[in-house]
């Protein structure tokens, strides 16, 4: 009888501590990052890290500002490309498609979520980066094709998967009733797709697609291939840029090299981390309003 | 344009202010405006010069940025691309390019010929405006290994490969090295470089010191750096474990700075890196051998615009620096005058 009560205390506090470990991670990360960056934030203002153009290592300038603009960029980008995209493709497969069609469609874009990075990054040398060239003479402008436009059209076919797979999740969840009560009412299924059914997934529909956003801002090896890799913060798409991750993984190789740089980057990391988190609060303050809003209405 | 409308509703719902909605929505529209419109990029030109260079720390551009004065890979100024051979997929897709490349990059393995696509650029030594006899040594690898040991293509960027672990070379991986700087060195002519005179591989021994491992060789060696030195290394690797199959490698490229970092933190026993080493990766305890040499070459598109007048008349190395450093060039054609 005790054994019983045993194991059940056991299986929880396991699970607990299962829990607790995965949220520490985090903050190990965080400050372990910290720790490894106090030597260049004792040596440099914040203020110069973050804001400043000039990253001239050998000179002991280490500006994150082009950095940061270049990853701002290029997810911004990757997220105009993939929201729509991926909506009106969840929207379709939850909706309209019929039975073998969807079981066909969905295990081929859960597929796209399995390809390596790598593999991303020589596609998008191949095929995506003469793509833009050709995109940029028609706008009237020419680019050699490694700009933050190739960054973003490659990081968007990485978040695709992630988007549609817990879009279309969350659009099949929504009750049935809510659309046959649209549709009694005598409207066509667009409508009631795109008043009623948005409304009801609404909050899984934002989820998805910050959780596309946080993979947006991290994926490192497919972007760095693309994006042209110039320590300036970009003024158009047609332009390169620099983000964090790129910055990281290209000079993981002087950390050791030259003075300061290790903790330079890893001072980066901590940027990116930051970033990730302020992204991630802000949206679930956002998606807190959406889910009161309807407890209320 | 349903989803901005079904954006609008989301925004409406969440019980945002209308203060916040405007924000939002101009957010919106700006992302829109900017992403579509936008003079960036180059402003045409059919001879503009398109300077590449290599985002990740390596020892072709640190070699190549000490050859037109005491630079840095950091002052090379252009699109950056990962790799030697992502620089090359640059250069050969992109009829404007000019870049930089490894010996065993720019020609081929197999036939000694340079590989197709891109063409080597012939240096202008003397600066007499062409290229003479006595500078005309690209034709194949063969009579260009020969230029690079006798010194005549110049050093940098020419440059010796070295094989870095922290501290000192330990067991099998001390073994391994010094069958490199012996019995290794024959492989080297007909992989693609230039192997060490018995001096210099005397010299190189002297560092190692001469205890030699009695019991069979046998374990893991880790082996990451330069993709300068991958070729040769990849073919020391497959001997030696020929001659001892106890002895397995792994072996990856990423970039001379990558196996600096690798070797001084202990991930790898050996990193290849295709520069000198810093007095900073001394201190932190970086020990080394040379174990050959090879060069440093620029590229350009085998459909450059101007292609045989560069092959004829070559550049020069203030040619090379004002393309990647000072940025005073910019056209093919003058280049080429």
């Amino acid at each position: 009888m005790r054994f019983r009560r045993l194991k059940d205390f056991l299986a929880s506090r396991l699970m607990l501590s299962a829990t607790v470990f995965s949220a520490l991670l985090v903050i190990v990360i965080a400050v372990g990052l910290y720790l490894k960056s106090r030597p260049i934030l004792s040596v440099q203002p914040l203020s110069n890290l973050l804001f400043s153009s000039s990253w001239h290592p050998l000179n002991g300038e280490f500006g994150l500002y082009p950095f940061l603009m270049g990853t701002l960029w290029v997810t911004g980008v990757a997220m105009i490309i993939a929201i729509p995209l991926c909506l009106l493709t969840s929207i379709y497969l939850a909706e309209y498609a019929p039975r073998r069609v969807r079981s066909t469609i969905k295990p081929m874009i859960d597929l796209l979520a399995g390809i390596p990075s790598v593999v991303y990054g020589l596609f998008g040398i191949l095929l995506i980066v003469p793509l833009t060239r050709s995109i940029a003479s028609a706008f009237g402008t020419t680019t050699n094709g490694y700009n933050v436009l190739s960054g973003g059209i490659v990081l968007a076919m990485m978040v695709f998967p992630v988007i549609i797979a817990i879009s279309t999740e969350v659009i099949e969840t929504v009750p049935y009733g809510m659309r046959e009560a649209s549709l009694a009412l005598g409207s066509t299924k667009w409508q009631a797709t795109k008043l009623v059914v948005s409304r009801g997934a609404a909050a899984g529909l934002i989820a998805a697609i910050v959780l596309g956003f946080t993979r947006a801002f991290g994926e490192t090896m497919a972007v760095l291939m693309v994006v042209g890799n110039v320590a300036k913060a970009p003024s158009s798409v047609f332009e390169p840029a620099y983000p964090l991750p790129a910055l990281i993984a290209n000079n993981y190789g002087e950390m050791m090299s030259v003075p300061l740089y290790g903790s330079a980057l890893l001072f980066a990391a901590l940027v990116l981390l930051a970033v990730v988190f302020l992204f991630s609060v802000g949206a679930r303050t956002i998606l807190l309003r959406v889910e009161r809003g309807y407890q209320l209405g | 344009m349903h989803f901005l409308e079904s954006a609008k509703n989301a925004v409406k719902s969440s019980g945002a202010s209308a203060a916040g909605r405007i924000c939002l929505a101009l957010l919106m529209l700006s992302l829109f405006a900017t992403s579509l419109g936008g003079c960036g990029g180059q402003t045409g030109g059919e001879y503009l010069i398109d300077v590449y260079t290599r985002s990740d720390a390596c020892g072709a551009g640190q070699t190549w940025a000490q050859y037109l004065g005491n630079y840095t890979q950091d002052d090379l100024k252009g699109t950056a691309v990962y790799g030697d051979p992502g620089l090359e997929e640059a250069v050969r897709q992109d009829r404007l390019a000019i870049g930089y490349s490894n010996l065993n990059y720019a020609y081929d393995m197999v036939s000694g010929t340079q590989i197709s696509g891109v063409r080597v650029v012939p240096i202008d030594l003397n600066g007499n405006g062409r290229i003479d006899a006595d500078e005309d040594f690209y034709g194949n690898k063969t009579v260009l290994l020969k230029a690079i040991a006798t010194g005549v293509y110049p050093s940098p960027p020419a440059r010796d490969e070295n094989l870095v672990t922290k501290g000192e070379f330990k067991g099998i991986a001390k073994e391994f090295v010094r069958w490199i700087l012996t019995d290794g060195q024959r492989y080297c002519s007909e992989v693609g470089y230039v192997p060490l005179t018995e001096e210099q591989a005397e010299n190189q021994l002297a560092k190692l010191g001469n205890e030699e491992l009695e019991t069979k060789l046998e374990g893991r060696i880790a082996i990451s750096g330069a993709f300068a030195l991958y070729p040769m290394m990849g073919n020391w690797t497959e001997e030696f474990h020929k001659l001892h199959p106890g002895v397995r490698f792994d072996l990856s490229a990423g970039g001379a700075g990558k196996g600096m970092t690798d070797a001084l933190s202990g991930m790898v026993d050996i990193g290849m890196v295709s520069r000198g080493i810093y007095p900073a990766e001394i201190q932190n305890g970086a020990f080394w051998v040379s174990v050959t040499k090879d060069a440093v070459f620029a590229i350009v598109n085998a459909k450059n615009p101007v292609l045989q007048e560069l092959l004829t008349k070559g550049m020069t190395r203030q040619a090379f620096t004002d393309a990647w450093i000072t940025g005073n060039v910019t056209d093919w054609r003058d280049v080429t005058r």
